[in-house]
């Protein structure tokens, strides 16, 4: 990696690796203010909300693929759609996992019955119906279509329940009762918004770079079978 | 300032695996991609 | 692609939904199942209760038996459709046509579905709603809804391997938003609240049923001849 060429195609992942570097960096040793109850642990923003967003993000651009695939028909585009849920899941889970660390310090349990925490659930468990859903379909046609509208009639049905979610939550005691704490500016001490719009830009990076790791080695696997197919079944023509 | 030393660390590891995997698949496409034009090129004769 | 989406015509919908009714009415026993499941589920929980059952546990259980009767219900409208038939809607009708008549359909099963069980379930625990009109309006517009989020799920799940499993786990993170808020205006209604606070609540409700609608009219197609 020392070419121009490869460099071109390689900045951003390593800006984004600086990126994460950075908010690691500056999230845990720069200064935050003190707030009672929640006290250092808010430093958690730039992780949770992160991965939270970024899963947001790779999910929305799964749709885009989804779609792009119901209206143009190449499989290249389900597999991207299915690369960028998978990466989605992992976000998701990942955010998960710092939410009930940041709860465990702040609430004092893992797991409390929030509205918001089992929205969060139901995100996850619609996407892992989403991979079960290919999982039970044998004809890989008939898969990606059923697959691209489940994909796209999920994530609108997803997105609307988190624009209601605000309303049952009324008696959440998650941060952000209407509308997301992280992004009212006036909610955001000004110095952590140093690290909080990097910390974003590199969680999307992030995303996008395992999505297009994951597609990638996807399409190889289905390449390298077909090849071996051609291989063993020769076309003299 | 040790966590984040630690965290810093382990997340650098996953980053160079994950441009060791990135090396990987460009090399793996590459390799492909000749194979396919190998049996192209025999194909068409 | 197929088909693209070409003007529906209402005449076609219109004898599609006939011929569903009359389909239905001549195997009485597919919607007697579920009226005797409607029976069943309710005596069960009449059993185990024993005396007065809380508010919240009469809602709650309330519409988890419409959710399952719904399930039950509408994954029959694409399972029961097979081979010879589908060939023969393909060369009469187009896809459009078809999923308006089937969510017209199913909500009209869940509309009947949703009066029995509340007559049930008041003759067998009793009748603790207070506004009974806002409590009717919140079960028509609930099973509308339930329909028209499932409908779509349905004709996904038909194409796939074990299609009941697959049919829950699809469509239960699906319809959970829309059955949290018929949970939370019906919970409302039972308490004796008037319409007017619960508007923008109701107003919700309509507009996941006016997406699933759009959703499936638009989605359906790409689906429709597999």
């Amino acid at each position: 990696m020392t070419d121009m060429g490869t460099w071109k195609a390689h900045w951003w992942k390593i800006l984004g690796v600086l990126l994460i570097v950075y908010i690691i960096v500056g999230g845990f040793l720069f200064e935050v203010p003190e707030l009672p109850v929640i006290r250092q642990s808010i430093r958690n923003i730039y992780f949770h909300v992160g991965m939270w967003f970024g899963m947001i993000f790779i999910l929305f651009v799964g749709v885009v693929y989804s779609l792009r695939f119901l209206l143009g028909g190449r499989t290249l585009d389900d597999t991207r759609a299915l690369s960028a849920v998978q990466t989605g899941l992992l976000f998701g889970v990942l955010g998960l996992l710092t939410g009930m660390l940041w709860a465990r310090f702040t609430w004092g349990a893992f797991w409390v019955n929030d509205p918001k925490l089992n929205g969060a659930v139901v995100g996850i468990i619609t996407y892992l119906a989403y991979i079960l859903l290919r999982a039970s379909v044998d004809d890989s046609h008939k898969r990606a279509r059923l697959a691209a509208v489940y994909n796209v009639f999920a994530f609108v049905l997803f997105f609307v329940f988190i624009m209601i979610l605000p309303r049952m939550a009324t008696s959440s005691i998650h941060p952000g009762v209407d509308g997301n704490p992280a992004l009212a500016t006036g909610d955001l001490a000004p110095q952590m918004r140093l690290v909080f719009y990097p910390a974003m830009a590199g969680w999307f990076i992030m995303a996008w770079w395992l999505f297009s790791l994951l597609f990638r080695t996807r399409k190889l696997r289905d390449g390298i079978s077909e090849y071996e197919e051609t291989i063993n079944t020769p076309t003299h023509g | 300032m040790l966590v984040a030393l630690l965290l810093v660390i382990i997340f650098l590891g996953i980053a160079t695996f994950l441009f060791y995997l990135e090396k990987r698949i460009n090399k793996a496409e590459k390799k492909l991609k000749e194979l396919e034009s190998v049996k192209n090129q025999e194909n068409k004769q | 692609m197929d088909g693209g989406w070409q003007v529906m015509k209402y005449t076609h919908v219109k004898t599609l939904i006939r011929k569903e009714l009359t389909l239905e009415w001549r195997q009485k026993y597919a919607i007697g199942g579920v009226v005797l499941y409607l029976v069943s589920m309710v005596f069960v929980a009449y059993l185990s209760f024993e005396g007065i059952i809380p508010l919240q546990t009469w809602n709650a259980l309330f519409w988890l038996i419409m959710l399952f009767a719904a399930m039950n219900t509408i994954l029959k409208a694409f399972v029961q459709e097979h081979g010879d038939r589908y060939l023969y809607y393909y060369s009469l009708l187009n896809p459009t046509d078809f999923i308006v008549a089937k969510t017209i359909y199913n909500a009209l099963l869940m509309l009947l579905m949703g009066g029995l069980g509340l007559v049930i379930f008041i003759a067998f625990m009793g009748n603790p709603i207070q506004s009974m009109g806002l409590f009717v309006v919140n079960i028509l517009l609930g099973m509308t809804g339930l329909a028209s989020v499932l409908t779509l799920i349905s004709a996904i799940a038909s194409g796939a391997k074990n299609n009941f499993t697959l049919m829950a786990v699809l469509g239960f993170p699906l319809v959970l938003p829309l059955l949290l808020m018929l949970i939370r205006v019906s919970s409302a209604a039972m308490g004796g609240s008037a319409f007017v606070p619960l508007a923008a609540d109701i107003l919700i409700i309509a507009m996941i049923i006016l997406i699933a609608n759009l959703l499936s009219f638009l989605l359906f197609p790409y689906i429709w001849r597999l």
